[in-house]
């Protein structure tokens, strides 16, 4: 059974999928049907995790809406690996609106996920990350990725 | 490189420099603050604690220099790098004499251009961060390695070498993770390796000869028309389900083959190229069959007696010579571990390693076949059952001497990048100059005192590493050496392989001798022969049956454990484990591998001569009745009514 979860709605001209949960090789994505849409937007915040298996599936499937202007929304750290490592996870025709950025306090052990936003924290070739980070108890926190890595579709 | 931990503070009354240098610091990732006011920047410093202070050396109030002076006066805990930038003090002499005072990593003339006060930092911090792959190697020595520790070491890394990969799948293992392994390939294939509290679940890897239809087909387990009409059931069940179902297979039969399909799958990652990981922690459902701790220790000891090659491991062995070794609290007399074959090959290793100081007292202690200690340390250590300390250490300046000739002669006649790769930097295009040489710092130990004979040498070998260092780092060396190298290998492979097949030819004849000897120029020349190892186990048991003589089975056991699982499943392994079965003595043993090695390949002649001569041999000797096939003793039992 497959653990992803996909809704999907249509409002005007634009396709709004979201979707939760994990991409393995239990996924069908062909009840998933992409193609005809102008406009598709993905909220990826609640992809907790993605396999190998899932990484192929994914790359078929979003290939299958090779026409329409694709929005990834929302990504998790998960999402913004395979953009950087693998080649067509996210196509020509597709970009990033928005992304999650974990940050780390090396006392507290506090973790969180600050989003950036395509316009205020990054555009095209630059990164402007939020001035300060602080958890709950108000403690600065620091990045917790490794930016020339991390950043790098957005240099690309 | 991580720059994420980097603070600055920047000391400078001219606000507009002072926030656009702020602006440039951060679009880099790295974290500053302005202080207009020296004393503003001298309060705040305790909070701070930066590891980098730019300052103007004319402020308001003090100059820069004094500054600098009276924050190591009022603040000797924190340990801060000065970088000092000017636009009116700039004769020589007060550089000179400012950066002594203060110890200041760089000065800056203004204006200046930020880009390069950013590669200043960039590279500093470099330095302070031992390369990511040997502190990979190092993660046992932790007592405990949280989730974040794994996942940041792995992105640290840019790239492992597919051989660095068994240790990777040890270190998830033994440390109990859950989570999805993704290794990325440099021609964009993807794998992945699924853990689920330490057991490895499933294993993906873009490979048709291993999914599961075909491996049961080979292992004799169901036939291609079985196969075939269970693939055309409607049912969204899987393939081993449906044979179950079916009645064609048991579910221990299908466990097995699942645990052996993840095995080999797991084997094919293991090779020789770059890849690229990622490590993301989730809740992984604890399916069946898994491989767990235990058997994972199996697979791996398959693998580094198989698939990794001796080369490999010497180089990366090379920067731990004059480590010492200690075994972790893991490690014990009667671990597991010491009876798998490769360790009990080696008499009293496990004594030796105890006793042992350093790598290179263990390795040249010459009692040891080299290949086997070589993978039997890869093994304990991918186990995390030994670790190495973190410098050179030396008893002795005896020791010391030794040691470093030891290095001198390795070294010889090797140009520049063979000096790199020696210690094993030459791939590694991510590190600066001053990397390399810390690295080989740490391979050489400690400066040791003037007008020693160790003092000597060491400062020999230095030379030679700097000039190396220097050579290599000039783009277009670099360039023509690749080629050269290339061309290189592309003739010494194909010198290999026609020195192979002449082998392979000389074995059916039974010329012994001249196949073993080609053999191993071919070795030489490179180490991507396709079975190798059996066919120079097959020169070395002709040679011994030829001489009657039996004293090098310890070697042919080395050579038959180098097989990797995937160059096991032709005619060729149950022949050559034929006829090292005979040689020991179990006739009985290497006639059942005969048969197995017959029903694979009926036309293979020699299998079929071995089997004539097999039947003569076990005819006119004794019967062992405990080493008997049951068929036979019943049947005999019969007979004798």
């Amino acid at each position: 059974m497959s653990k992803l979860e996909v809704k999907m709605n249509k409002t005007g001209d634009q396709l709004n999928v979201q979707m939760t949960g994990i991409i393995d090789e239990d996924v069908d994505f062909t009840q998933f049907n992409l193609v005809g849409n102008q406009k598709i937007q993905l909220n990826l915040n609640g992809i907790r995790s993605i396999n190998s298996c899932g990484i192929r599936e994914w790359i078929k499937w979003i290939g299958s809406a090779a026409g329409a202007a694709i929005v990834y929304d929302q990504c998790p750290k998960v999402i913004v690996d395979q953009i950087n490592m693998v080649d067509g996870f996210l196509p020509s025709n597709a970009k990033v609106n928005s992304f999650f950025v974990p940050y780390y306090n090396d006392e507290s052990g506090s973790e969180k996920n600050v989003l950036f936003r395509y316009g205020t924290e990054f555009k095209e070739g630059s990164v402007q990350p939020p001035p300060d980070v602080k958890d709950d108890q108000g403690q600065v926190m620091e990045m917790d990725v490794i930016e020339s890595k991390y950043f790098k579709f957005i240099k690309k | 490189m991580d720059n994420k931990s980097v603070k600055i503070v920047i000391v400078e009354d001219d606000s507009t420099l002072g926030s656009a240098l702020v602006q440039s610091f951060e679009r880099e990732g790295l974290t500053a603050r302005l202080y207009n006011r020296p004393e503003e920047a001298l309060n705040a410093l305790k909070t701070d604690k930066p590891e980098y202070i730019v300052t103007d050396c004319l402020l308001p109030q003090m100059t820069g220099i004094d500054f600098i002076m009276k924050t190591k006066q009022l603040h000797p805990d924190i340990r801060v790098k000065v970088i000092l930038v000017s636009g009116i003090y700039t004769d020589k002499i007060f550089i000179q004499e400012s950066i002594k005072k203060t110890q200041a990593i760089a000065f800056m003339k203004k204006p200046f251009d930020v880009e390069k006060l950013i590669e200043i930092i960039k590279k500093e911090n470099v330095r302070e961060v031992a390369p990511a792959r040997k502190v990979l190697y190092q993660m046992f020595s932790k007592e405990k390695v949280t989730n974040r520790e794994k996942r940041k070491l792995l992105e640290s890394i840019e790239e492992v070498s597919g051989f660095d990969l068994p240790f990777i799948y040890s270190l998830l293992s033994e440390t109990k993770s859950s989570g999805y392994l993704n290794i990325y390939a440099q021609n964009g294939v993807v794998s992945g390796v699924a853990f689920a509290n330490g057991s490895i679940v499933s294993v993906d890897v873009e490979d048709k000869q291993t999914y599961l239809g075909e491996l049961l087909i080979q292992s004799g387990y169901v036939t291609p028309e079985e196969v075939q009409k269970a693939l055309l059931d409607k049912t969204n069940k899987r393939l081993g389900q449906r044979l179950i179902q079916n009645s064609i297979m048991s579910p221990h039969a299908l466990d097995l083959m699942m645990t052996e399909q993840m095995n080999i799958r797991l084997s094919k990652t293991i090779v020789d190229s770059q890849v690229k990981l990622t490590f993301a922690s989730s809740e992984v459902e604890e399916t069946h069959p898994t491989i767990d701790s235990d058997l994972l220790l199996n697979y791996m000891h398959d693998w580094v007696a198989s698939k990794i090659p001796v080369s490999w491991l010497k180089t990366l062995y090379t920067m731990w010579l004059g480590h010492t070794i200690s075994a972790t609290p893991s490690f014990s007399a009667d671990h597991p571990i010491l009876q798998t074959s490769i360790i009990k090959s080696l008499d009293g290793l496990y004594e030796k390693i105890i006793s042992a100081k350093s790598l290179n007292q263990l390795l040249t202690m010459n009692e040891m076949n080299p290949t086997a200690l070589y993978k039997a340390l890869h093994l304990l250590l991918t186990k995390g059952l030994i670790i190495f300390s973190s410098k050179a250490h030396f008893a002795s300046e005896a020791e010391h001497v030794s040691y470093l000739k030891k290095v001198s002669n390795d070294i010889k006649g090797k140009n520049p990048f063979e000096i790199m790769d020696y210690i094993g930097v030459g791939s590694m295009g991510s590190l600066t100059s001053a990397e390399i040489l810390k690295e080989f710092l740490l391979l050489l130990g400690d400066k040791p005192s003037a007008g020693t004979e160790a003092f000597k040498i060491w400062n020999d070998l230095m030379k030679v590493f700097e000039d190396a260092v220097v050579k290599t780092s000039d783009g277009k060396n670099r360039k023509e050496y690749k080629i050269e190298s290339e061309k290189s290998d592309a003739e010494s492979k194909l010198k290999a392989n026609q020195l192979f097949e002449e082998a392979k030819k000389d074995l059916q004849l039974n010329q012994y001798q001249k196949a073993s000897e080609k053999m191993e120029t071919a070795a030489k020349l490179t180490n991507q022969l396709f079975q190798l190892n059996i066919y120079m186990a097959w020169a070395k048991l002709g040679l011994a049956e030829s001489r009657k003589d039996f004293k090098n089975l310890k070697d042919i056991e080395l050579e038959l454990m180098q097989v990797p699982p995937d160059e096991r499943y032709d005619v060729l392994y149950p022949f050559v484990m034929g006829l090292y079965l005979k040689a020991k003595g179990d006739l009985i043993g290497a006639k059942k591998s005969f048969d197995k090695a017959i029903a694979i390949d009926p036309n293979f002649i020699v299998v079929r001569r071995e089997i004539g001569l097999l039947d003569a041999q076990i005819r006119s000797s004794k019967k062992d009745i405990f080493n008997m096939d049951l068929k036979d003793v019943v049947s005999g039992f019969f007979k004798k009514k």
